[in-house]
């Protein structure tokens, strides 16, 4: 038989049709081989598409538009993305009246609301945000019931869960598993929902099979935290919460698919985070069960956080304590990106400016050091080893509540005082490995306050871990970030309680307050 | 130059309306083929529209052993009066070729013998053979580290070390 076959006697063509058949992370390696197959896939749009739809975490949909045509969109929305300005807006219906703010549940372009101020007409509403860009129309589905926050969504799976809001006397609170692109139940949806309880529950997050939530039964008013299997209706996890340590702050999130940790300070012992592993004997709802609680596979205590620190009081994290949310939108739902960024602060002392800290621990090195520590421990960890701070400066005290969001691998958390001078914006770009911690203050001009110009700058300091690699190859995002003018008009209300933000694909939706107070949900689009 | 075999115009008896053609492979194997089995190949399309038009039929030649080129032929056969859409010009989908199962175990060969299935695939423009082919070469690379690419290719690595070290601005979009 003849010598060796070269492939790289083949003309282009050839080449580019085994390259054709090849996936992005195969085109990725393939390009590092050699000059030739580098220079045929760089010269390829529709090569070039592939590889930057899975840097991007996207993926394609339209059939319609060619590979140039998506390529060029697929670029504009990432730069605009990185630009952030602002096109315009779409004004989203609320379901009832303005002079309430809406309770919201948002993942990528899909926003869940809720009216529940009129018991006799309970109503919900799922919204697909428009977007120009990509020729996504508008589209609703309502459901008559009211569920408040409670509400997941998770896109990936085509997944909805809400509970119901109910009264005491109206039976038991189930949960019902829907998709979203039809509003039925969820073909791979258990028809049991173990946490059935007479009394409230409230979602808390999504992570493959599992759902996290917290469910307080009108028997004992005892809370418990549970962890089941939305495919087999199983309980995998319960925590319940012992009364007589009525904790201070309790916050609790998934830290992989098979770990949940809590956060949690109480008035007596110092603040902590625990680890509990999935897969104990599962505990029944009610009766004695607090006394046979879970104990937690690993403990970390949060020094700074204990209520007993000298020359302190007790420190509050009820609100300051974020985390990215499971996102269902998650192209790429891998829970080694995340970050918790612990907000602490020492209000009621009297003094005119609290102190703001800002901690953030990247989850991947909480797992690797219980990956390193197997057994079940107590570790009282210095925060240099696997947190960064930052503290803010004065000025910024008082801060309201905010909201964390995510979409895909990108971050984006909006805080604002309240006293309406200062707005804060952390914007963590997972995937190109940019971190910005933004603060923002409001000039006030002759006719009261002007323009917000928010400064995104690099900080080191939480980027530190969570990006590795990456962050060598790539310079940090500094920014200029002007919110949009409507915006920034509306936030000279004072008043203001609620400054709530979500990430959608193509840009943020702001619930915002109008001069006589109604609430008004803007959906803004960045330039493209 | 080709040479010039003279062949009789009419039909052959008893092989219905199609013609025959008279291949001659690399290795001088002399392969008389059915025009109508050939016509999926715009190659040989061409080569007999230009008979047509000089009323002189002559053998083609063909660049590839006849090891390959009955490999081609079977192929041809297989595929005789089917419609595939990959070969039709004006209605050629870009990007991938679609799965088929036949063509899957017709192409479970060696290495050498599919890149040489897929020359001469290309050579006789069968686009949905080349289309078959690549996506079998595909398979073999796929999920594969660099080295291993490198070996099943059969390509060197022409980077200078500091290319290899900075990783392309562009793949990260």
């Amino acid at each position: 038989m003849a010598a060796y076959v070269h492939i790289l006697r083949f003309p282009d063509d050839i080449l580019q049709e085994i390259l054709e058949s090849l996936e992005g992370e195969s085109l990725l390696t393939c390009r590092v081989t050699c000059r030739r197959l580098d220079t045929l896939i760089s010269d390829s749009v529709r090569l070039q598409y592939k590889i930057e739809l899975l840097a991007c975490g996207m993926v394609d949909g339209s059939q319609t538009l060619d590979a140039a045509e998506k390529l060029k969109r697929l670029r504009l929305y990432d730069a605009a993305w990185r630009s952030l300005e602002w096109t315009g807006h779409t004004t989203l219906p609320h379901l009832e009246d303005r002079w309430f703010p809406p309770s919201m549940a948002a993942a990528g372009a899909l926003v869940f609301h809720s009216a529940d101020t009129f018991p006799n007409d309970p109503r919900s509403l799922l919204q697909q945000v428009s977007s120009k860009l990509r020729g996504i129309p508008e589209q609703h589905l309502m459901f008559p019931v009211a569920v408040g926050h409670n509400a997941l969504l998770d896109n990936a799976q085509d997944l909805l869960v809400f509970a119901p809001k109910l009264s005491p006397q109206s039976g038991l609170c189930r949960c019902h598993l829907r998709t979203l692109s039809t509003g039925e139940a969820h073909p791979l949806g258990t028809l049991l929902d173990p946490c059935s309880v007479m009394g409230s529950r409230n979602l808390i997050e999504i992570c493959g099979d599992h759902i996290l939530e917290a469910v307080c039964t009108y028997r004992d008013f005892f809370y418990y935290q549970i962890v089941w299997n939305w495919k087999t209706g199983r309980i995998e996890l319960t925590l319940s919460d012992d009364p007589s340590h009525r904790s201070v702050l309790q916050y609790t999130r998934f830290l992989d698919s098979t770990h949940i940790f809590i956060v949690e300070a109480k008035f007596d012992s110092p603040a902590c985070i625990q680890v509990y592993a999935f897969g104990h004997a599962p505990l029944e709802l009610g009766g004695a069960a607090h006394d046979v609680a879970a104990t937690p596979s690993h403990s970390f205590l949060l020094p700074e956080l204990s209520p007993r620190a000298p020359g302190m009081v007790q420190p509050s994290l009820a609100h300051g304590c974020s985390h990215s949310s499971a996102d269902a939108s998650c192209f790429h739902s891998d829970f080694a990106e995340r970050l918790l960024s612990l907000r602490l602060s020492w209000p009621g002392t009297g003094l005119e400016d609290p102190t703001f800290i800002f901690i953030d621990i990247p989850l991947k090195t909480l797992r690797s050091y219980i990956a390193a520590h197997p057994t079940r421990a107590s570790h009282a960890i210095p925060w240099g080893e696997w947190g960064q701070r930052t503290r803010v400066a004065r000025g910024y005290a008082r801060l309201g509540d905010w909201e964390p969001f995510t979409y895909g691998m990108r971050r984006i958390e909006v805080q604002r005082s309240d006293n309406g001078e200062g707005l804060m914006l952390h914007v963590l770009d997972y995937h190109a490995g940019r971190v910005g911690r933004a603060l923002a203050r409001q000039r006030h001009g002759a006719e009261g306050a002007e323009d917000v110009e928010v400064i995104v700058s690099p900080s080191d300091a939480s980027a530190d871990g969570m990006v590795d690699g990456l962050r060598t190859t790539l310079p940090c995002l500094v920014k200029h970030l002007s919110v949009p003018p409507e915006v920034s008009r509306r936030m000279t209300n004072a008043n203001t309680q609620a400054f709530n933000a979500y990430l959608c694909e193509d840009g943020l939706i702001f619930v915002e307050q109008d001069a006589s107070g109604g609430f008004v949900t803007r959906a803004w689009e960045y330039t493209f | 130059m080709p040479t010039i075999v003279s062949v009789d115009d009419s039909t052959v008896p008893g092989e219905g309306s199609s013609r025959l053609l008279l291949l001659v492979s690399s290795d001088n194997k002399h392969i008389v083929v059915e025009e109508d089995i050939m016509s999926r190949s715009r190659f040989i399309s061409k080569q007999v529209e230009g008979f047509e038009a000089t009323s002189q039929r002559h053998a083609i030649l063909l660049p590839f052993s006849s090891f390959v080129l009955n490999k081609v032929i079977e192929y041809c056969s297989h595929y005789r009066g089917y419609y595939l859409l990959e070969d039709d010009p004006d209605a050629a989908p870009p990007g991938r070729s679609p799965v088929r199962e036949w063509d899957q175990e017709f192409l479970d060969v060696d290495r050498n013998m599919l890149l040489r299935i897929i020359k001469a695939a290309h050579y006789l423009e069968i686009k949905s053979l080349v289309g078959s082919c690549a996506r079998a070469i595909a398979d073999m690379i796929r999920g594969k580290t660099t080295e291993e690419m490198r070996e099943i290719l059969g390509v060197e690595n022409d980077f200078t070390p500091e290319e290899e070290h900075s990783p392309s601005s562009k793949c990260t979009g």
